[in-house]
């Protein structure tokens, strides 16, 4: 905490005041022999020491009162330490050199021209000036302080070398600048060197500006002659579920040269294998697609590689593992036997679940008893359709899969009791149910509910966001369950009234529940009917099943998940990752980083790339960097005069608190007051 | 003359009168609340009657039997046979006074005794003293005559206060000495227990005597006039509390209020006449009004 005007801390000797009062003014007992006590009734002493405390109390507000008054005058606020203002260096001229170590500087002869460039910016300072060098890619690190020590800063940059990682220019331009607040001096630059690409300008927001002063010196870096093809998008599934049908694995090659490139082969290895070429032209200045189709079979990790011929660059190569999960086992809970003709809707579900032979899902129906936990088990969601109650060691396994990451899809229908199915659900179930409302009762003319809104921002519905994938206005319900306490929940879907029709809520360990208000039964709704019924249901079935799958996909100079005790992670060589104690381990380049457990076995697989944006071959121009960060008709005494009270105190922005001070002194009096008047009457 | 301080001028002149005022109505305070129920020796002429035979002859009136040659015998009203007993408390907490200029408890008392002693000894009314703490200190039997009211007088001007008060004990043991009824007239502050009181009272008034109480206490007593934060010390127990005084005063008061009616009504149970004197009012206004109210009962 710091004082605006500390002088003001001479009133504290006020504290004084009240307490000569009260040492002049207090009553001293007087000493008087009286015929008795017996009148006293036993209350003196507890109104004596109630008195004397009040006493105490009151002269502690006053002091108090004091204190805080003579502490409002001098003003108090609070303000960080700011490291940079506290410690500012005098120096005829400042200069920090922000160095771009992205991927994209990886192009062809980049690297050495802004080896070059480096050593041209640390030239040419007039003696005594203070230097500093910032290096990023989607992270910034400042390579040198600002020093008078050149050399030094000259062999940190002569080290230097780009990475694979992403881009972040004005956040590297922002810590420079920051950086030069440590210095006063006339003369203060930031030298930009970088290829410039967009894709590290588009970050900025506009929010933030360089001091005035500041001058930026942008020096893009081009490379003699293109790259030529890089990938700047890709895409493939990081989790699948075993069925027949292939997976897309696409990637979008563009091309920097003037000329066309032709037939180029672009192969897809999985799990080290040849599994197809494809031949792509690519037009000059333009980008081309491939997409393979792949049936991956082998369960667990599939790594792959989709390389575009013509060099082992990173840009041009795209990692992928798609972990292939056996078939999701779904366990049905009814008290129906879902035959055909059967009004339960339990023959839609079971029908619907395992459509053929190849069907993703293995679905078996069991009744809610004790019979059912051992089929528990081994299952990844289980639906419970039209079930009030359970028995405790089944409602036990049902926690038990919701703490292991299972899904629950709740199904209530006309046999379930609302009493019995909140108190029996109360810690899965994502609401609790009300009632049933019949449609006809609430509406005019069309006497059926219909679907209001859809999160198409949900998991499970993002694939029915595009056109023609999925049809919800058809979908007609004559009855739906009304239901409560759903505040915690997310609901993707609702009805016209508002009303959630499906609702969603994590569930502790990493399960989650669903519960659909009204059931796949005929007597309902035309939902089993309608053709969004069977890729809605699975939609749901493989968002409850692999929500809890691991991310396989990272990008370079990305954090990855820290292994578990007894696992170690591997780089691309194959070499255990060295990691700072307490830092997670961070993917430094492209290729496959592998998770080992103690017996050396290969258990997951992280692949990671360079970021596609980095071989996207816009840039930004200079003068657009320079509009947007400098403040125009600043003069550099500017910065002098408008800096002056932060370079006297070396703090940050102030948090004045002498307002908070009188409002409590405000309080302080009132309780003085009170505390006075309750003296008074003892 | 020992004891002169109680007895000013002033006192004596408006107390004389007074006491002309209740002789002229029931033939005084003392003397018409004790008209002597026997015929005796005395100086007053009741009656004559006839000589019969047996009776002694020096009662027979010899000029009558030679005006009329008949023996009569001449009958007297006795004035001195009653006996009054004033009973002083002179415990410790009769000491208390709340004014440096003015009477303590005990002095108020005193002076109240020995014009009563007067008064009584000038009515030939035969005037015992008794001084008591805890126990009896002195006791002076009832006498009259001017040497007896001169030692009453000098008991009285010596008199210091003493220990703890206690009525029963003194007043039980007073009682057993008295064997003819009389006037009982107790002098204290009361500040004992109550039933103590009332059985002592109650052991007087079996035994036929008339009770007057005369309760004395200082104003300060009655009013708690204290502000400042006081330690007060029982004059009789040594104890001591601190008090702050404006917070207190009600309590005091109530519990003080609650004392005097249990004493009044332990008077009136018993039939004693009761008085509560301020020490700051004149004694002279005390007795006035104290004799006034007698002749008003009688």
């Amino acid at each position: 905490m710091h004082l605006g005007n500390p002088q003001f801390l001479l009133g504290l000797a006020g504290v004084a005041i009240p307490i000569l009062v009260y040492l002049l003014t207090r009553q001293r007992v007087k000493q008087v022999a009286f015929s008795t006590l017996r009148f006293f009734a036993g209350a003196a002493t507890t109104m004596v020491r109630r008195k004397k405390a009040l006493e105490l109390l009151l002269l502690a507000l006053r002091v108090a009162a004091c204190a805080l008054l003579a502490a409002a005058f001098a003003r108090p606020f609070f303000a960080e330490k700011d490291p940079v203002l506290a410690g500012r260096l005098q120096a005829p001229a400042a200069r920090i050199v922000v160095a771009d170590l992205s991927g994209s500087m990886n192009r062809g002869d980049l690297p050495a021209k802004l080896r070059q460039a480096l050593q041209a910016a640390l030239q040419e300072l007039p003696a005594g000036a203070v230097v500093g060098l910032v290096g990023f890619d989607q992270s910034v690190r400042v390579l040198a302080a600002p020093t008078r020590d050149l050399a030094a800063v000259r062999e940190a940059a002569s080290t230097l070398a780009p990475g694979q990682g992403g881009s972040d220019l004005a956040a590297a331009i922002r810590k420079a600048g920051d950086l030069l607040r440590q210095v006063q001096a006339p003369v203060r630059e930031i030298v930009c060197l970088s290829d410039l690409h967009r894709s590290g300008w588009e970050r900025f927001r506009g929010d933030w500006s360089l001091e005035p002063g500041v001058k930026l010196t942008v020096h893009p870096l081009e490379p003699e002659k293109d790259s030529g093809l890089a990938i700047t998008a890709a895409d493939s599934p990081q989790s699948v579920v075993a069925e027949n049908a292939p997976r897309a694995i696409s990637v979008r090659v563009a091309n920097a040269t003037g000329a066309e490139a032709k037939e180029v082969p672009v192969t897809l290895t999985v799990a080290g294998k040849l599994v197809e070429t494809a031949k792509l032209t690519v037009p000059a200045h333009g980008q081309a697609a491939v997409r393979f189709r792949h049936r991956f079979t082998a369960a667990g990790d599939n790594p792959g590689v989709v390389a575009v011929a013509g060099g082992d660059a990173p840009q041009r190569r795209f990692h992928f593992n798609t972990r292939l999960i056996p078939r999701i086992p779904i366990l049905i809970l009814s008290n129906a036997r879902g035959e055909p003709g059967a009004a339960d809707g339990i023959f839609f579900l079971r029908t619907a679940l395992t459509p053929s032979a190849d069907s993703p899902f293995v679905a078996e129906l069991a009744k809610p008893d004790a019979a059912a936990v051992p089929k528990i088990r081994p299952a990844a969601v289980v639906l419970l359709a039209d079930v009030a109650a359970v028995p405790p060691e089944l409602k036990a396994a049902l926690d038990e899969l919701a703490a292991r990451g299972g899904g629950l899809l709740f199904l209530p229908g006309a046999q379930t009791r609302p009493e019995s199915f909140n108190a029996t659900f109360a810690g899965l179930a994502p609401a609790k149910l009300r009632r049933i409302l019949t449609a006809a009762a609430g509406r005019q003319g069309n006497a059926k509910a219909v679907i209001g809104k859809v999160d198409f921002d949900h998991p499970a519905f993002e694939l029915f966001q595009r056109p023609h994938y999925g049809d919800f206005s058809t979908l007609a319900f004559d009855r739906y369950w009304e239901v409560t306490d759903s505040q915690l929940c997310r609901i993707p879907v609702r009805l016209d009234d508002g009303r959630p029709l499906l609702l969603e809520k994590s569930l502790a360990g990493g399960g989650s529940a669903m519960l659909l208000a009204c059931p796949t039964d005929l007597a309902w709704g035309n939902l089993p009917l309608r053709a969004i019924f069977l890729p809605t249901l699975h939609q749901l079935m493989r968002h409850l099943a692999l929500r809890g799958e691991r991310p396989t996909a990272f990008l370079a100079g990305q954090t990855l998940p820290p292994p578990a005790p007894g696992q170690t992670l591997h780089d691309p060589d194959d070499k255990p990752l060295p990691t700072a104690a307490g830092q997670p381990p961070v993917a430094t380049r492209a290729g496959f980083y592998s998770l080992v457990d103690a017996q050396g076995q290969t258990i997951f697989r992280y692949a990671v790339n360079q970021d596609p944006a980095e071989a996207d071959t816009a840039t930004v121009a200079p003068k657009e960097i320079s509009a947007a960060l400098q403040v125009e008709g600043a003069e550099a005494g500017t910065l002098q005069a408008e800096s002056r009270q932060p370079a006297a105190t070396g703090l940050g922005p102030r948090r004045e608190i002498w307002g908070w001070l009188l409002a409590a002194l405000a309080l302080l009096l009132l309780a003085e007051l009170w505390v006075a008047n309750r003296t008074a009457e003892q | 003359m020992a004891g002169s301080h109680y007895l000013s001028t002033e006192v004596l002149a408006r107390v004389s009168n007074m006491q002309l005022l209740a002789k002229a109505i029931v033939e005084g305070f003392l003397l018409g609340l004790h008209r002597s129920p026997f015929h005796g020796s005395s100086v007053e002429f009741s009656e004559y009657r006839q000589y019969t035979a047996g009776e002694e002859i020096k009662h027979i009136d010899w000029k009558v039997y030679a005006k009329t040659d008949r023996y009569y015998i001449k009958r007297f009203e006795a004035e001195t046979n009653l006996a009054c007993h004033i009973l002083l408390d002179a415990s410790a907490s009769m000491s208390y006074k709340s004014r440096a200029d003015g009477l303590s408890k005990l002095q108020y008392g005193a002076s109240l005794a020995a014009c009563l002693a007067y008064f009584m000894i000038g009515q030939r009314d035969a005037t015992g003293l008794t001084i008591f703490d805890n126990q009896i200190r002195a006791a002076l039997p009832p006498r009259l005559g001017p040497t007896h009211l001169q030692r009453v007088l000098t008991e009285l001007d010596g008199l210091k206060p003493g220990g703890d008060t206690d009525l029963a004990g003194p007043m039980n043991a007073m009682a057993e000495g008295l064997k003819r009824r009389g006037l009982v007239i107790i002098i204290s502050d009361l500040l004992a227990n109550v039933e103590g009181l009332r059985t002592a009272l109650s052991r007087f008034r079996f035994q036929g005597h008339d009770l007057i109480v005369f309760h004395i206490l200082d104003d300060a007593e009655l009013t708690f006039p204290f502000d400042a934060l006081t330690e007060f010390t029982d004059l009789e127990t040594g104890q001591a509390t601190v008090v702050s005084p404006a917070g207190m005063k009600a309590t005091y008061l109530r519990e003080l209020k609650k004392f005097l009616g249990d004493v009044q009504k332990a008077c009136a149970d018993v039939k004693a006449d009761y008085g509560l004197f301020n020490t700051q009012s004149p004694l002279e206004l005390a007795l006035s009004e104290y004799l006034h109210r007698r002749s008003r009962l009688h």
